[in-house]
C-alpha cells in the first residue's frame, strides 16, 4: 500500500513546470507579435496611389478632384483613355477631303457668322464669337477653376495635359492615334457611368462649356486644302455637338526641324506649319470660333521649337505645358 | 528530458507565430519598387525620356484591379514618340498578380494598334516585350535592353 502523502507530493511535482512555460510562452510570443506589427513597416500602407502634392499646390488642385472611381448621378467629362495613338506620317500622302469626318448633319451655329463685318462679336447663345480672323488676344488671367467645364481634343501632344497632370479638373479627349481623319471615329471621350464613346457622343452627353481642339500635327504631309476641308468638317460637327460651348482652335505647334527630320519625316516643315496655321485661322473666321495662337507663343526667332522644349522636336517637355496653360489662361473670350 | 521537450515545442510554435505574423515567409526577398524603377532608369539606356504614371491618370493607361495591388511603378515615354516602358507590381497573392499579368498584355496590345500606323518600326520592340513575374512581382519591359532589365529584377529579389 503506498503512502498517500508520497502520491500526493508526485502530482504537483509533475505539473507545475509545464504549464507556467507555456503560459508565458504564449504571453511572450504574442507580445513581441504585437510590437513587430505596430512598428514594422507594411508596404500596403506605403501609399503608392498618393497624388503627388507638389504638382496639385502647382496648379492649384485639391484633393477633392474626382477620381475615376467616384461615382456621379450625372454624366460628366472626364479624361480620355489612351485607346489609340496618333500617326505622324512619315511620308507625304493624299488626305481624303472628309474620309473619316462624318458630313455635317445639321447647319452649324455659327454659320451665319460669315455675313457679319469683320470684327464684329457675334452674340450668340450667350456668347460672343470672334468673327473675324485675328487670334484671340491677350486678356486678364482666369484660374484654374475656368477649365472645370473645358475639355481638350487632340492627338499626343494633347494627352501630355494628362501624363503631366497639369490640368485634371479638365476632360483630355485625346490619343496618341488621333488625327483629323479618324479623331471623330475613335472612342476617346470618356464619360463617367457611360465609358468611352466618340467625342460627337461625348459632347451630347457632356455638354462641356469649352472645347480646346489641337490637331492637324500629324496630317501636313497631305495637301493642305484637304487638310484644312477636314478640319472644316470636323468644327461642323463640334458646334453641331455642343452648341452652347466656346470652342477655342489651337494653332498647330512649331517644331525643331533638325530634331523632327531624324524622328519623324523631312518632309513637315515650319513653312508648311504657318502656312496651314494662316489658312485654320481664316477658318475660324468663317466658322466663328476662336483662334488660339500657341504656334507664336512657343516659337522662336527663327520661327522654330527651341530644341530647350523638346526632345523629339515635336512634343514638348513637362515645363512647356505650364508655358502652354499659362498662354491658355491669359487668353480666353467671354 | 521530459521537460525539455514541451519547452521545445513551445518555442517551436512561437517562431512560427512571430514569423506568420510578420505576413511574409522568413526568406522572402521584397523588391523596393521605386528603388529598382531608379536602377534601372541610371543604368538602362533609353531614347526617350520617361515619365512615371500617376494615381491620377494610371487608370488610362492599365486597367488594374481594385484590389489586391499593393504597389505599382510605371514609367512610360514622356513624348508618346518610343512604346518604351517599365512596370513592375507587387501583388497581394496569384490571383492580383493574374489579374495585373492581363492588364499589361492589355495594355501591349493597345500599344501595338497605336503604334503600327504611328511608327511601325516600335512595333518590333513591342513583339520583343517581356512579362516576368516572381513570387507576388511582375516585371514588364519595353525596352532594346530588356535582358539588362531582367537581369536586375532577377539579381533585387535573389
Amino acid at each position: 500500500m503506498p503512502d498517500p502523502s508520497l502520491q500526493f507530493s508526485r502530482k504537483r511535482k509533475q505539473r507545475s513546470p509545464v504549464l507556467p512555460v507555456l503560459l508565458l510562452a504564449v504571453i511572450a510570443a504574442f507580445a513581441i507579435a504585437g510590437i513587430w506589427q505596430l512598428t514594422s513597416p507594411d508596404p500596403i500602407q506605403e501609399e503608392p496611389f498618393n497624388f503627388d502634392p507638389e504638382i496639385a499646390a502647382r496648379f492649384g488642385l485639391t484633393s477633392e478632384e474626382p477620381s475615376p472611381e467616384s461615382a456621379a448621378p450625372e454624366p460628366s467629362a472626364s479624361s480620355a483613355s489612351s485607346a489609340v495613338d496618333e500617326p505622324v506620317s512619315a511620308s507625304p500622302e493624299p488626305l481624303p477631303a472628309s474620309s473619316e469626318a462624318p458630313p455635317a448633319s445639321e447647319p452649324a451655329p455659327s454659320d451665319s457668322v460669315d455675313a457679319q463685318p469683320s470684327g464684329a462679336p457675334e452674340q450668340e447663345g450667350g456668347l460672343v464669337y470672334l468673327t473675324d480672323a485675328r487670334p484671340v488676344p491677350a486678356s486678364d488671367r482666369v484660374s484654374s477653376s475656368y477649365f472645370d467645364d473645358a475639355v481638350f481634343i487632340g492627338d499626343s501632344i494633347t494627352t501630355g495635359i494628362r501624363l503631366y497632370d497639369v490640368m485634371s479638373n479638365a476632360g483630355v479627349w485625346a490619343s496618341t492615334g488621333a488625327g483629323l481623319t479618324n479623331i471623330l471615329s475613335l472612342e476617346i471621350a470618356e464619360i463617367e457611368g457611360v465609358g468611352n464613346v466618340t467625342i460627337t457622343r461625348g459632347l451630347d452627353l457632356a455638354q462641356p462649356g469649352k472645347v480646346y481642339l489641337l490637331l492637324g500635327a500629324n496630317s501636313l504631309a497631305a495637301d493642305l486644302d484637304d487638310v484644312i476641308a477636314v478640319y472644316s468638317s470636323l468644327l461642323d460637327q463640334i458646334l453641331a455637338h455642343a452648341p452652347d460651348a466656346i470652342v477655342y482652335v489651337q494653332s498647330a505647334f512649331p517644331i525643331n526641324e533638325p530634331l523632327y527630320a531624324a524622328r519623324y519625316n523631312t518632309v513637315v516643315t515650319n513653312r508648311i506649319i504657318d502656312e496651314f496655321n494662316s489658312r485654320l485661322l481664316a477658318l475660324c473666321g468663317q466658322k466663328g470660333v476662336a483662334f488660339l495662337d500657341v504656334n507664336s507663343y512657343f516659337r522662336d526667332e527663327t520661327g522654330s521649337l527651341s530644341e530647350n522644349y523638346t526632345s523629339d522636336g515635336l512634343h514638348l517637355h513637362s515645363a512647356q505645358y505650364l508655358d502652354w496653360f499659362d498662354y491658355l489662361k491669359t487668353h480666353t473670350v467671354q | 528530458m521530459k521537460r525539455v521537450v514541451p519547452i521545445l515545442l513551445v518555442l517551436s510554435f512561437c517562431l512560427l507565430a512571430l514569423a506568420g505574423c510578420g505576413g511574409k515567409s522568413a526568406g522572402a526577398k521584397t523588391l523596393d519598387l521605386e528603388a529598382f524603377a531608379d536602377e534601372v532608369a541610371q543604368s538602362v539606356e533609353y531614347d526617350d525620356e520617361l515619365i512615371a504614371l500617376t494615381q491620377n491618370n494610371v487608370a488610362h493607361y492599365y486597367k488594374l484591379p481594385e484590389s489586391g495591388v499593393n504597389a505599382w511603378k510605371i514609367l512610360v515615354s514622356a513624348t508618346s514618340g518610343t512604346t518604351n516602358e517599365l512596370a513592375v507590381f507587387e501583388c497581394a497573392d496569384a490571383k492580383a498578380l493574374g489579374d495585373v499579368k492581363a492588364a499589361v498584355e492589355k495594355r501591349l496590345e493597345t500599344q501595338r494598334a497605336n503604334y503600327e500606323n504611328y511608327i511601325p518600326a516600335e512595333i518590333a520592340r513591342i513583339d520583343d516585350a517581356l512579362i516576368k513575374t516572381s513570387g507576388n512581382y511582375l516585371l514588364f519591359s519595353v525596352s532594346d535592353h530588356n535582358d539588362a532589365v531582367e537581369k536586375l529584377f532577377d539579381a533585387a529579389l535573389k
